[in-house]
């Protein structure tokens, strides 16, 4: 009868382990995640009521090998990044399913962690560590700064584990914007076709688009061109934007 | 001092014929009275250039003894390379030669003969690539956009290809029995080099993944694939010729000549999967399967291994996609040669044949950096491309050498202000007796160099790769230069009006030559006229009669 007990429990305890590892076995290099971005902006009048003008973006982040996809909007974009450590860009436009493609390029350890995790761990280890809590599969890091003088003030919740924000708020006067991880995808087949599916379209190589005048495709980027950077928007306590320059 | 002799004579002829009065004036010139003139080193040096036509000329035999004369046959096209760009890279050449610049000339600015060429398309004012070199190499102008096809087919259309196809001088060449070569700096597949070998409604159609379904379905057939099968194709087009296929082929474009699988990534692959084609063929297998003796190369290494002596065929493809441009060629991953060094080699494999050769040599990427708003590497691709011309006079014989160094188009740019002499090309505007740079009417100084319309201010510092600035915002409009280093391989002029990418110029281009048939580059004609040229010099046609 003990052995009987004992075989039920080891059975309970196995069976326990086991989903609890498969719940957290979450691997770092093979995840989507769906962020939701408010940027809003607090009004008020003479009977000091407030109201809020709010802008709601949704944009994600996949990750698999040495492969990196972010998507915003009808625009996304995959870094690859080659065995000699160089990067290479594809620009895909997925309205139109269509690729600009750029020539492989040296970049910094820390611009490729920024492509990966929307914040370089340099530029982390400049806010201040508040707090760490650890649940049954993650350690969440919390960070805030704060700067009287860019009158900002930022709180991070940094998942150390998977190296993905959990969620960011940063407030400039009546400014807010905040990032929040709304799901994390960890099925490797959705993710691999979140891929393949951009790898799929039709690519031009960059140095091609002024020889194709008669593409409407690319006759409309050689007219109205297409904004490749934006500001992160994600600063420091000095009100330094937080995503760090091209280096070539 | 003999042409100054002879004006003399010719004035006193005029004097007598007029019943000038002797005896009340004297109008015998004398070389002391017009001292300032002759013994200025300009008016020196035109006198010399008189006397170098009389002899060019005087060594000009009758026009139909030269007909066919020349055994081999050279085509040098810089894309995108206008007059300006040839200005500006003569006088960039000179300053690195630590000259004032402007009195410099690039190699083929020495050929005897010159004469300039209207470049546009039937249905394009300003044209493209595709277009110009179709009429460079088949003597009939046709659309923007079509390879090797008159005006009758419908760009993008296949089925309106069949009985439209022309015949290439190249294609000429090979079935009168001469060895044949295409140089590219930009994909082997790209307009240019596809010009002289296949036959597309759209030039865009590189490989079968390019293409649309019914395309495929109606039996047109890629442009990769036309090179790799040009000896059957040429053989089922014209009944009863046997030809040998191309000799030598040197440039980019390997991503369409594998397929999309990672398992054919070359050691020199910069995407994951370094193949584009979704047909599953190995075109790069399918050459050697059908050349065995053939050479096919990758890198500088393997370039560097080829014995011209003892190879017979090669097929180089050097880069993924474009080559690199020159200034930026030791960043590629595997290392490619440049373009000065293929042809070198290419011409040491071509003459290897009794019967001579015929090579079109293009340099792909000053039309690239145009694009790109990056005078720099146009003008160094450019002198560049000078040099490999200069390969070509040094290992050719000029007596039976035709040598055409020409462009298929121009490009918006533009050498303007008031700099004076010697002043940097690369640099700010300085006018005659200052030191300070000049200022617009915006108080802001402005460079020599710059562009009508394109992406516009960048500064990239000391990157070398023009394509850099594709990743940036327009920066299109006036900038303040007062801080800026603009002679950097990373800085890009100016422009008026924004795109993201800089247009062609609709302008005539000039064309350089020299050898038997050269004489007959004269005035201003069509680019067609090129092929009835070398046709002409090399007796193409009458010799496949």
């Amino acid at each position: 009868m003990k052995s009987y007990i004992a075989i039920f429990l080891l059975l309970i305890s196995t069976s326990f382990l086991v989903k609890a590892e498969q719940t957290c076995h979450l691997r770092e290099d093979l995840l989507g995640a769906y962020y939701q971005l408010t940027n809003s902006k607090t009004h008020r009048n003479e009977q000091e009521y407030s109201i809020t003008d709010k802008a709601v973006h949704l944009s994600s982040l996949w990750r698999t090998n040495q492969k990196v996809l972010s998507i915003n909007g009808e625009q996304s974009t995959t870094w690859y990044r080659l065995n000699n450590g160089l990067v290479q860009k594809t620009t895909h436009f997925d309205h139109f399913k269509r690729s600009i493609e750029y020539q492989a390029k040296p970049m910094s350890e820390e611009y490729w962690q920024q492509i990966r995790q929307l914040i370089p761990n340099s530029k982390k280890h400049t806010l201040t560590l508040v707090n760490t809590t650890a649940d049954e599969c993650y350690q969440q890091e919390q960070y805030q700064w704060h700067s009287d003088d860019s009158n900002l003030s930022g709180k991070l919740l940094w998942n150390k584990n998977l190296n993905l924000m959990t969620e960011l708020t940063i407030t400039q006067g009546d400014k807010k914007s905040h990032w929040q991880l709304q799901k994390i995808e960890r099925n490797q087949d959705v993710i691999n076709q979140f891929f393949a599916q951009r790898a799929n379209y039709q690519s031009t190589d960059f140095a091609d688009i002024g020889d194709n005048e008669s593409d409407p495709f690319l006759i409309k980027m050689i007219n109205l061109g297409f904004i490749d950077h934006s500001a992160s928007g994600i600063y420091n306590a000095n009100g330094e934007s937080m995503a760090i320059q091209h280096n070539h | 001092m003999k042409n100054f002799n002879n004006s003399i004579i010719a004035l006193t002829i005029l004097c007598s014929l007029a019943a000038c009065d002797d005896s009340d004036k004297n109008n015998t010139l004398t070389r002391e009275s017009l001292s300032t003139n002759v013994s200025n080193e300009w008016f020196i040096q035109g006198e010399k250039a008189i006397e170098t036509a009389e002899t060019n000329w005087q060594s000009v035999s009758e026009i139909s003894e030269l007909k066919g004369k020349a055994k081999n046959v050279i085509l040098f096209v810089g894309d995108g390379m206008g007059i300006s760009t040839l200005t500006a890279a003569r006088i960039l050449e000179g300053q690195r030669k630590g000259m004032l610049g402007e009195s410099n000339r690039l190699s083929f600015e020495n050929f005897p003969f010159s004469g300039f060429a209207k470049t546009y398309n039937v249905d394009a004012q300003t044209p493209d690539s595709a277009g110009t070199m179709t009429a460079m190499m088949s003597g009939v102008k046709t659309d923007a956009g079509v390879l090797g096809v008159d005006a009758d087919i419908q760009r993008g259309n296949c089925i309106s290809v069949a009985g439209n196809e022309m015949t290439t001088a190249l294609e000429l060449a090979e079935i009168a029995g001469k060895s044949t070569g295409i140089i590219s700096t930009a994909r082997i597949t790209h307009a240019t080099p596809a010009a002289t070998y296949a036959k597309s409604a759209e030039r865009n159609w590189e490989d079968v993944s390019d293409m649309p379904a019914d395309a495929i379905a109606a039996g047109c057939e890629d442009i990769a694939s036309q090179l790799v099968n040009f000896e059957a194709n040429l053989e089922a087009r014209m009944v009863g010729v046997d030809v040998d296929g191309i000799e030598v082929v040197m440039g980019g474009g390997r991503r369409h000549f594998l397929p999309k699988d990672a398992a054919f990534n070359s050691i020199d692959a910069s995407s994951e999967k370094e193949g584009d084609r979704n047909d599953g063929r190995d075109l790069t297998a399918e050459w050697r399967a059908k050349y065995t003796s053939g050479k096919y190369i990758v890198d500088q290494a393997g370039f560097d291994a080829i014995n011209p002596e003892t190879t017979t065929r090669l097929f180089g493809l050097f880069n993924e996609s474009h080559m690199q441009y020159e200034a930026d060629r030791a960043n590629d991953i595997a290392g490619e040669p440049s373009l000065s060094e293929m042809t070198s080699k290419a011409i040491d494999i071509l003459d290897n044949n009794d019967k001579g050769f015929f090579l079109t040599v293009e340099s792909g990427r000053i039309d690239h950096a145009h694009h790109a708003g990056n005078a720099y590497n146009a003008l160094n691709d450019t002198i560049e491309f000078a040099k490999a011309v200069q390969m070509a006079i040094d290992n050719t014989n000029p007596e039976e050498t035709l040598i055409i160094v020409t462009a298929d188009h121009s490009h918006v740019f533009t050498i303007a202000g008031y700099p004076k002499r010697g002043n940097p090309i690369l640099g700010k505007v300085v006018g005659v007796g200052q030191t300070e740079e000049s200022l617009a009417s915006d108080g802001m100084p402005y460079t020599t160099l710059g562009y009508t319309n394109g992406l516009g201010y960048q500064n990239l510092g000391q990157e070398t790769d023009a394509d850099a600035a594709y990743g940036h915002e327009n920066g299109a409009g006036r900038v303040d230069l007062t801080s800026v280093d603009t002679t950097t391989a990373g800085f890009h002029q100016e422009a008026l009006v924004p795109l993201s990418s800089e247009t062609h110029a609709g302008e005539d281009v000039a064309i350089f030559a020299s050898g038997p048939g050269a004489h007959l580059v004269t005035g201003t004609n069509e680019q067609s006229i090129i092929f009835h040229i070398m046709n002409y010099a090399a007796n193409l046609t009458s010799s496949n009669d």
